[in-house]
């Protein structure tokens, strides 16, 4: 039950992924650490005593050239990439089981390449010559046997994986695990192998995989099948599929939508036919728009809420023109209204039809894609900006606390949430919070205005507020004031004074001073 | 010890075999089962009983004026329990407010401006979602508002106004909102005690009733933490919230 299988591994990734990235000559002993102790070791560094698992002060003290540099999983992906790409041109489809290392099944590859020996050949000769690292490649049966033989470039005969792997020790079980729990779980498992006077592979495969599985449970049983030579899976080969894009260069630039929404409806069905040849769908429509000044306008689209086969032509076209009618109009924010030269649209993370996620208890409830299809049509209505969700963010003020998108769009929340935000205003927040804040007056007994002086102290004590039209109230209760001063060090930055004032009518403001006027900015109803 | 056992299941089953045969008898259109609990929208423990039947009733249109906070609280439990709400004409209605009270955000949608399309696109929204808020000043007259009533009875679709309603079923007015927690320039406001009047058709007692909203589902027991301000009230305060009974009593 074991596959042939290829394995590409390049020795000490995540050194050599920091040393790309921060341009280390070859010669410097570098290594990579994760606060306490070392993570990766660069080869220069080994012949100088350095190890991994050591403290920082070791081995600087072993190697004071040593170069430290903090250890960063997303560069060590990011990095890998291209030799994943210059592995591809060898063979069609491979397996990145860890930054580090690929994996491919190698009978169609070597048959295709003359020999085993070749496609080995073939894949360090372009992985160098492409991306310049070092790499070494391993051919057996079975996963385990793949990756030592790879750490030693050998090809392993059909059939020997098992005598090539039975004389080696059991620790060599931790070359096949990625990722750090699984490390430290098999750790220990090797471990207690040890102390029961299991030291090699052979001596685990002689007890019976069912003993082994009822004393040691899952990793028992995994280690047992890896030492046998097995494979627990076959390689869940990559497809990428590329981004989808289709554009349209106007001869003379646009000035009205229905110019440019018929040229989306092109593009879009355009699109669409793609999207159908490749029987693929996507996750994200982008689309963008690019003026005669050079500017363009671009916005993100879900596709996966639109539910009822989200991806139209009719459909498209129709957020093309929502897009398009908020900006030449001039009411949405963006750069000024412009002729259009160019109309792109690009369907971004492309998956194979069929093959997208889904929910864990299935698609959207009944409930829910009913909601969809009204809020959709809503939307077609009165456009794009018309329908709005909205979502907590972080702020201060109880306007800056909530983010506004249109239905459906893809945009991320500018403030995070779950930090503390000091000086935000205390719950509970204000149920009406007026879309344009009303200019009111605040007055002291002596009917003087009250104004905030620079140590935010008041002048006096408010008595009544005044709204126009409204006649002056009297302030039953008040509390404050609670300044806030957010992001002073840019040009939009805002100094503010806040007060909650309950008034003889009934009413209960959030008023709020800047530059010495006051204004209602919300109500507690 | 063994009776308890015993008898606690055969309770369950009973109730069981109950329901079973109220669902058949639904089924087979034996009973009209209108007051069915499934025909309720469920309500936060705070504002149940300010509704005649302890829940929002499918198809039913309230008029609730004087307090946005009111209207947020109807919606949030339903909304927590999976219900669609849509906010219409209310542009500024406070969404931070709705979180606290514990409206799921990801389950709202909102629809500040209709404009002169008001009535096609709440006819819309009647058709999908469950909870529609409408705010004052949407250009509807009185034939799109009955046409509304009507889709919405049909379609199970809760219609609360937060303006006056020429027809609807329940009509609560908050008359006054009685802060705690402000003083003179100290404090800050922790809780509120509404009174409310409730009316509406086929209700003509226009009972009073008093409705403590916390300041957030995180809040703590308003009563507790609350600073009285003014003077002790004729009333007897409400401030009788030991271990969450419902905070809520007939005083007129």
């Amino acid at each position: 039950m074991s596959i042939r299988t290829v394995v590409l591994w390049v020795p000490d990734w995540p050194v050599l992924a920091a040393m790309t990235q921060e341009e280390i000559p070859a010669d410097q002993p570098v290594a990579v650490h994760d606060g306490r102790a070392l993570t990766a070791v660069s080869a220069v560094a080994r012949a100088q005593g350095v190890r991994r698992g050591m403290r920082r002060r070791e081995a600087q003290r072993r190697c004071p050239e040593l170069v430290l540099l903090h250890r960063d999983e997303g560069r060590d992906v990011r990095a890998f990439e291209p030799v994943a790409v210059a592995a591809e041109t060898v063979v069609a489809g491979v397996e990145v089981t860890r930054p580090g290392m690929l994996l491919l099944p190698a009978g169609g590859a070597s048959r295709y390449h003359g020999s085993e020996h070749v496609l080995a050949e073939q894949l360090v000769t372009q992985v160098a010559e492409l991306t310049g690292h070092e790499s070494q490649v391993g051919v057996a049966d079975g996963l385990l046997a793949a990756v030592l033989a790879a750490r030693a470039s050998l090809v392993v005969p059909p059939d020997a994986s098992a005598a090539f792997l039975a004389p080696r020790g059991v620790s060599e079980l931790l070359h096949a695990v990625a990722g750090e729990r699984a490390m430290a779980e098999v750790g220990a498992f090797i471990d207690l192998l040890h102390r029961l006077g299991l030291r090699t592979l052979g001596a685990l495969v002689a007890l019976p995989a069912a003993a082994v599985s009822a004393r040691f449970g899952p990793v028992g049983s995994w280690a047992h099948r890896l030492a046998r030579g097995e494979d627990l899976r076959p390689a869940a080969l990559r497809r990428i599929e590329q981004d989808i894009e289709v554009g349209y260069d106007f001869d003379e630039p646009a000035q009205r939508v229905d110019e440019a929404a018929f040229a989306a409806r092109r593009i879009a069905e355009e699109l669409y036919t793609l999207l159908v040849d490749r029987s693929a769908s996507c996750g994200r429509l982008r689309i963008t728009a690019r003026t005669e000044g050079g500017q363009e306008l671009v916005r993100t689209w879900r596709t996966d809420i639109g539910a009822l086969g989200a991806l139209t032509a009719a459909r498209i076209t129709d957020r093309v023109r929502w897009q398009l009618e908020g900006w030449l109009s001039g009411s949405a924010q963006g750069p000024e209204p412009a002729p259009l030269i160019h109309l792109g649209l690009c369907a971004e993370e492309v998956v194979t039809a069929g093959a997208e996620q889904e929910l864990l208890w299935g698609g959207v409830s009944g409930s829910d894609s009913r909601a969809h299809r009204a809020l959709l049509r809503v939307q077609g209505l009165l456009g794009g900006d018309g329908v709005l969700t909205a979502e907590v963010q972080g702020g201060r003020a109880p306007s800056d606390q909530v983010h506004l998108v249109p239905w459906g769009q893809a945009v991320p929340p500018v403030r995070p949430a779950d930090r503390p935000w000091p000086g935000r205003l205390p719950e509970p927040a204000p149920a009406t919070v007026l879309t344009a804040s009303v200019p009111a007056r605040v007055l002291d007994a002596a009917q003087r205005a009250v104004q905030v002086d620079a140590r935010l102290a008041l002048s006096a004590p408010p008595t009544l507020v005044a709204v126009p039209p409204e006649p002056p109230t009297t302030v039953l209760a008040w509390a404050g004031p609670w300044p806030v001063a957010e992001r002073w060090w840019t040009p939009e930055g805002r100094r503010r004074v806040y007060l909650q004032v309950a008034l003889e009518n009934g009413r209960v403001l959030l008023l709020a001073s800047s530059r010495g006027v006051w204004s209602v900015e919300a109500l507690y109803d | 010890m063994t009776a308890m056992t015993t008898t606690a299941p055969a309770v369950d089953r009973a109730a069981r075999a109950r329901a079973v045969l109220a669902k058949v008898e639904q089924h087979t259109s034996a009973r009209t089962g209108v007051e069915a609990a499934d025909r309720l929208l469920p309500v936060l423990p705070v504002v149940a009983s300010v509704l005649p039947q302890g829940g929002l009733r499918r198809g039913s249109t309230l008029a609730v004026t004087g307090s946005t906070s009111l209207v947020l609280a109807l919606v949030a439990q339903a909304s927590r329990e999976g219900s669609w709400a849509a906010v219409v004409g209310l542009p500024g209605v406070g969404l931070l407010a709705a979180a606290q009270l514990g409206v799921d955000l990801s389950r709202l949608a909102l629809v500040p401006h209709p404009g002169g399309d008001a009535a096609t696109v709440l006819g819309a929204l009647v058709d999908g979602v469950d909870i529609v808020v409408l705010g004052p000043g949407l250009a509807l007259v009185d034939a799109d508002r009955r046409r509304l009533m009507a889709r919405a009875r049909e379609r199970g679709t809760v219609l609360i106004s937060a303006a006056p309603w020429a027809g609807a079923q329940v009509v609560l007015t908050a008359e006054r909102t009685r802060w705690t927690g402000l003083g003179a320039g100290d404090g800050y406001l922790r809780a509120r005690e509404l009174t409310v009047t409730r009316s509406g058709r086929g209700d003509s007692t226009g009972a009073r009733l008093l409705v403590n909203l916390p300041g957030g589902l995180s809040a703590r027991s308003p009563g507790s933490a609350a600073v009285p301000t003014g003077a002790p009230q004729n009333e007897q305060r409400g401030a009788a919230i030991p271990g969450g009974t419902p905070p809520l009593r007939l005083v007129g």
